[in-house]
């Protein structure tokens, strides 16, 4: 009985998968989210407060937020954890500078209980730069070798020529699809 | 009493925690191999289809409980830039699976390399290790005896074992995990011992 139920529950009750895409400022994650949303660069201007957008992607259906990413908001991201399904981490690989606050963000995110269902997948964005860090690289400045309990992959983007993004949705779906 | 009660509930009910790592080359099929293990052993899992498998770059992890014992499993990354963040793994592991695809024998000798420097950790020379002769259902693929000529293992004081298992078709994966459970029981007395 209970598999008849959960295979309608399947056909009919498909919930939204719920996604937030965070990262410091100017990693490019409006530029991701309208890439997703209409496959289009938009011109952006700097988040303050938040995008949302429903995204579907192969018949899942994606309830996007793309939180804002500067110094003096990112406190704000813990109001959007709750019945997070994945979370979408973007790094600006070319911003060697700054990956240690990037670090530090992602590190004390994901303590958070609220997240700790969550998949996580990085986003090694700008990729399109010279000299920028290789996945591995991202890896290693973002301390990633410390989750043992979360299952998380990291991709090379760049969102301005809509490389990567396919497949890291692709991902995203098939480990959400897994999960339940 | 109460202390004994708890002492007594925590032995025999309680899941004893392992973690295992598993490793090797990219592409040999270690994430479809643990796939194929969460398939077998958790119940109404819905498998991931192999096709939509992509090469990791991160982390894959996996909980099964097997009688009273749960397993762990970190799946890694096996592309050579990633092979180097391997060791962070290896001191809190208990078992490691080294996973290698038995029919690209151009690679026999990378493969050769690569687990010697794995076998050069000095927390691996202490643990089980399970290594996967994986695609064995292919035709060309090397058997197990073939395989371990090209593992030394001269430091290592733990039980090693070699087993042809096809990740694709879930051939012999329940044998591997019955190895690694009892391997890492027995390890366990040893220590109490």
């Amino acid at each position: 009985m209970g598999g008849v139920l959960s295979y309608f529950r399947g056909l009919f009750g498909q919930r939204e998968m719920r996604i937030l895409i965070l990262g410091l400022d100017g990693a490019g994650k409006t530029t991701i989210l309208y890439r997703l949303q209409v496959g289009e660069v938009v011109t952006t201007i700097p988040t303050i407060g938040f995008n949302v957008e429903q995204v579907e992607y192969k018949n899942l259906k994606f309830q996007v937020w793309d939180l804002g990413g500067q110094t003096s908001i990112r406190p704000y991201w813990r109001c959007y954890y709750a019945n997070t399904d994945a979370i979408i981490y973007v790094v600006d690989s070319a911003d060697r500078d700054r990956v240690g606050i990037s670090r530090q963000e992602l590190v004390s995110m994901l303590q958070e209980d609220e997240l700790q269902g969550a998949i996580l997948a990085v986003l090694a964005n700008k990729q399109d730069v010279p000299g920028c860090l290789t996945p591995a690289e991202v890896h290693k400045a973002l301390g990633l070798e410390a989750l043992r309990d979360r299952t998380f992959q990291i991709f090379k983007t760049s969102a301005t020529k809509g490389d990567g993004l396919d497949e890291a949705m692709e991902w995203l779906s098939n480990a959400l699809q897994n999960k339940k | 009493m109460y202390t004994l009660s708890v002492g007594l509930y925590e032995h025999f009910f309680a899941k004893h925690d392992y973690y295992i790592v598993i490793v090797g080359l990219d592409n040999a099929g270690k994430t479809t191999f643990l796939e194929q293990i969460k398939a077998k052993f958790i119940r109404d899992y819905g498998v991931l289809r192999p096709s939509k498998i992509t090469s990791t770059v991160g982390l894959n992890v996996g909980k099964v409980e097997v009688g009273q014992v749960r397993l762990n499993f970190w799946d890694l990354g096996g592309q050579e830039d990633l092979r180097t963040l391997w060791n962070t793994y290896y001191s809190e592991a208990s078992a490691l699976i080294f996973v290698i695809d038995g029919t690209r024998r151009e690679l026999f000798d990378t493969v050769s390399s690569c687990f010697y420097d794995v076998m050069k950790s000095e927390f691996i020379q202490q643990i089980p290790v399970l290594v996967a002769v994986n695609k064995s259902e292919l035709d060309g693929a090397a058997t197990a005896s073939e395989i371990r000529t090209l593992l030394s293992d001269d430091e290592h004081r733990s039980d090693l074992a070699v087993l042809p298992v096809s990740a694709l078709e879930g051939h012999n994966i329940d044998r591997c995990v019955r190895w690694l459970v009892r391997s890492l029981q027995q390890a366990d007395q040893k220590l109490q011992l």
